[in-house]
């Protein structure tokens, strides 16, 4: 009955990877919209700037299922998250990559076997089928002398390249993330800046990037938001030649044209 | 009231961990393999320490009986004595204590800190389903090495027993065996395997519930060990009284 519930949505809710309806946070930061509603088309980059870096994990793992909305509605592909089963919650899960501040490597398994994870539990391939499958972006991100060793043990960017790795690997069909959040080091935005575009050109999936300042990214983005003396408001990016990919992608309530 | 709850949650985590293990078996290589690594650290190097308390448990049997049983001229009652002690009541307690010391705390301070350093949820946003990957590999490895530190004990009990008996009260190998082997029943083995499956699966149990309800920093941790640590000595207590009646009726 549960999941009958959860599944009768309407169709368009399909059509987007990540819908948020009147959604109200527990805890929701300063000249932040309440409620809030947001939909995300199937591939569409969108950035969400001005959130603080200790608010921006709220939206994320509202987003993520990781909590749930005081109020209002979330689905993730159509799927309701707050009403799904257990089972059903956690396919749904899978399909995503989530890379905000608290996301953490396992501390007792090496590099090796945290990247690659979840290939394992949910492919059954053994670690080096993944790696050779994946070499191209290990060698980018440089973590082959690294594979022995533990979370503890691992340089702060490391460590932060690995969660970027393990989340790739996975080949996601979203990618919900805080760039800001890791070490802010050049070379770590440059890599994330090269993954992104690539993940971009591909067609993979859609992504969420909120934070501070995500001016590197700008170019990537099909629509820009930033939040503003309590609301959510569109800019055009001078120069961006990309149309959104689902042109009339609604923005409920809280997003203003300027 | 919260003991009440605490019961009903350990009862619905024994549930979902039976159903987790069941029910679509997803991720079952890395499962098996994080089985074995538990029966590895539990069964495997927790021996030793087992196989001493138990030797020493067959020589305080030996000590303290031989004298009373070669008084009223009963050496024969010395495998029926053996059955009841070690088989039955006693041996099954010994390896859950020891069972308990070493690895049920370790799983609640494991779990603890994994939930402070937020592990749990970074396994939710993989998609796998931490009762699964963390729960239901600690379940079956302490249930498994459980039975088995319970054989090596018993073994190594009544060999211990054996050769005290021969130094205290010259009782040689034939008659202690057939002395052994006409006590021992099949309802004696089944009372003892079925307390130490349950002690095993009850530890486990408790030990996860408490791990995964730690809180945000470590001082919840250490609260949580001594506390799931006390209620599991009771609760074996419980299974173990109530196994032992109904064994008596």
């Amino acid at each position: 009955m549960k999941n009958h519930a959860a599944r009768s949505e309407p169709a368009i809710l399909i059509q987007h990877s990540l819908v948020l309806d009147q959604v109200i946070l527990s805890e929701h930061p300063a000249n932040w919209p309440c409620p809030l509603s947001l939909a995300l088309g199937l591939k569409e980059f969108l950035l969400l700037e001005g959130l603080e870096l200790a608010a921006a994990p709220q939206l994320l793992s509202l987003a993520a299922s990781l909590q749930f909305p005081v109020r209002g509605r979330v689905w993730l592909w159509g799927l309701d998250i707050a009403r799904a089963a257990r089972d059903d919650l956690y396919q749904q899960r899978r399909r995503l990559a989530y890379l905000a501040p608290g996301q953490v490597l396992l501390h007792r398994l090496t590099l090796l076997e945290n990247i690659t994870l979840p290939g394992r539990y949910f492919q059954q391939r053994n670690m080096s089928e993944i790696i050779k499958d994946n070499s191209e972006l290990i060698e980018t991100l440089g973590l082959t002398p690294y594979f022995s060793c533990y979370p503890p043990e691992l340089p702060a960017d490391i460590y932060f390249r690995g969660l970027w790795a393990r989340a790739f690997l996975v080949e996601p069909e979203l990618i919900l993330a805080a760039p800001g959040a890791g070490p802010t080091i050049p070379e770590n935005n440059r890599l994330i800046l090269m993954l992104l575009r690539d993940y971009r050109e591909q067609q993979r999936g859609a992504v969420v990037l909120t934070g501070p300042g995500l001016e590197t990214f700008r170019s990537l983005a099909d629509r820009y938001l930033r939040l503003e003396a309590g609301g959510l408001i569109e800019i055009r990016v001078p120069g961006q030649t990309a149309p959104p990919l689902i042109p009339d992608l609604p923005l409920w309530n809280s997003g203003k044209q300027r | 009231m919260s003991q009440m709850t605490t019961f009903l949650d350990t009862f619905a985590l024994f549930y979902r961990l039976l159903l987790a293990s069941l029910v679509r078996p997803v991720g079952f290589p890395v499962i098996l393999r994080e089985t074995a690594r538990q029966i590895y650290f539990t069964g495997v190097q927790g021996s030793i320490v087992v196989g001493i308390a138990a030797l020493i448990l067959g020589l305080l049997v030996i000590v303290h009986t031989t004298p009373k049983l070669i008084e009223f001229q009963g050496e024969e009652f010395i495998g029926q004595l053996l059955v009841l002690i070690v088989i039955r009541e006693v041996g099954p307690v010994l390896t859950a204590f020891f069972v308990l010391l070493r690895s049920g705390t370790a799983i609640i301070v494991e779990i603890g800190i994994m939930v402070v350093n937020q592990e749990l949820a970074a396994l939710q946003l993989m998609g796998i389903d931490p009762l699964r990957f963390l729960g239901v590999p600690r379940f079956w490895g302490i249930t498994i090495s459980m039975l088995s530190l319970y054989i090596l004990s018993s073994i190594t009990a009544v060999l211990g027993g054996f050769v005290f008996a021969q130094i205290f009260a010259e009782i040689y190998w034939q008659g202690f065996w057939l002395s052994l082997l006409n006590a021992l029943g099949w309802p004696d083995l089944i009372v003892g395997l079925a307390k130490v499956l349950l002690f095993g699966m009850m530890i486990a149990t408790v030990s996860l519930h408490y791990g995964l309800k730690a809180q945000k920093h470590l001082g919840t941790v250490v609260r949580q060990t001594s506390q799931g640590a006390v209620l599991t000595l009771l609760l074996c207590g419980a299974i173990d009284a109530f196994l032992s009646t109904v064994f008596y009726l």
